[in-house]
């Protein structure tokens, strides 16, 4: 009987499908890594976004009343005194403290 | 089998190949869908998910082998499911004749017979048909992309952040749950109706077909790819 065989692969890679084949793989790879170490990068893009300008205004409030630090703040100290009554209390963490969440189903 | 030969079309590593792929995939969607779809209590879910673990880690070894033991297979393939020419293109007007095939005897067919897809005959394909290598392409997509969502959800799920879990977690759930469909209603039924090709990949033996099957359904490949084989090198038959 006869038998029949590919022929080995030095004998069909061409160049076309060479570039073709490293072409996709490269690109796939490149988009697929980019994705996820971009997504890493940003992992924590609204928490430190938030954490950013919270600092920013402290810092506008002490230059504006030439206070040496956050808790000599008259606002602050205004508000645990006669409403929130401690830092870390119930109150003030329910007022404070916010989650993450996708907030743009609505629209 | 065939008076003039066979030809060989799945060698040892490819057919060890699929056979692994298609066992730990379905049992990977098993478990995956009972636990997602919340079909078992938490402890049978606990357990579920350890089996999907460990036959993620055999798939993964086992594609990462083949990989890196039969590269030319890998790269011949990945060209294969690549190249796409006009006879490619052609193939996808009428499904390759298969609406004819299955519909042509039968009364309906009056109502669709002018219309393109419903038209007799098949242009000359090479290897896999256009169909087998949409499937190709669909499936070394999914494998990678099933695989690298897998292991970041696994591994690095904190590393992630909440975006990173819900776009991998979703990717991963619904990616498999479209390919799964694909494969069991489509590739499935239509591999057992070419039998000769379901017979090779799946045969205890060597994984030929008919010269004739092949002259039919692969003309390109056999013309441009395939060579007989020495008289001197028959007696350790591939």
């Amino acid at each position: 009987m006869r038998w029949f065989v590919e022929k080995p692969a030095s004998l069909r890679i061409t160049r076309r499908g060479f570039l073709k084949v490293f072409g996709v793989t490269v690109a796939a790879l490149a988009v697929g890594v980019y994705k996820v170490t971009d997504l890493f990068v940003h992992r924590n893009k609204y928490i430190k976004m938030r954490q950013r300008g919270q600092y920013e205004d402290d810092e506008r409030v002490r230059k504006t009343y030439r206070l040496a630090a956050s808790q000599q703040n008259p606002m602050i100290k205004r508000f645990y005194d006669e409403f929130a009554v401690q830092p870390f209390g119930d109150v003030s963490e329910s007022l404070l403290h916010t989650t993450y969440f996708r907030r743009t189903g609505g629209f | 089998m065939g008076e003039d030969g066979v030809v060989l079309r799945h060698p040892l590593s490819s057919r060890i190949m699929h056979f692994v792929n298609m066992v730990c995939w379905y049992v990977l969607f098993a478990t995956g869908a009972l636990v997602y779809f919340k079909l078992v209590g938490g402890s049978e879910a606990a357990l579920l998910m350890k089996i999907h673990i460990l036959f993620g880690l055999i798939l993964t070894v086992v594609v990462l082998s083949y990989v890196v033991m039969a590269p030319d297979r890998v790269f011949l393939f990945l060209q294969e499911i690549l190249n796409w020419d006009r006879d490619t293109i052609a193939w996808w007007k009428n499904f390759g004749g298969y609406p004819y095939r299955f519909l042509g005897k039968t009364r309906f067919y009056r109502y669709i017979e002018k219309f393109w897809f419903a038209k007799p005959g098949c242009p000359p394909q090479s290897k896999y048909n256009a169909g087998q290598k949409f499937l190709g392409i669909l499936v070394v997509f999914s494998l990678a992309v099933l695989g690298a969502s897998g292991w970041l959800l696994f591994l690095f799920r904190q590393a992630l952040g909440k975006d990173g879990v819900w776009l991998f977690f979703n990717a991963h759930v619904w990616i498999a749950i479209v390919v799964t469909v694909f494969v069991t209603f489509v590739h499935i039924p239509l591999v057992i109706i070419n039998w000769p090709d379901f017979v090779s990949m799946f045969r205890i033996g060597s994984g030929t077909v008919p010269v004739s099957w092949a002259r039919e359904h692969n003309p390109k490949w056999f013309e441009r790819e395939v060579v007989e084989l020495a008289e001197s090198m028959k007696s350790g038959k591939p």
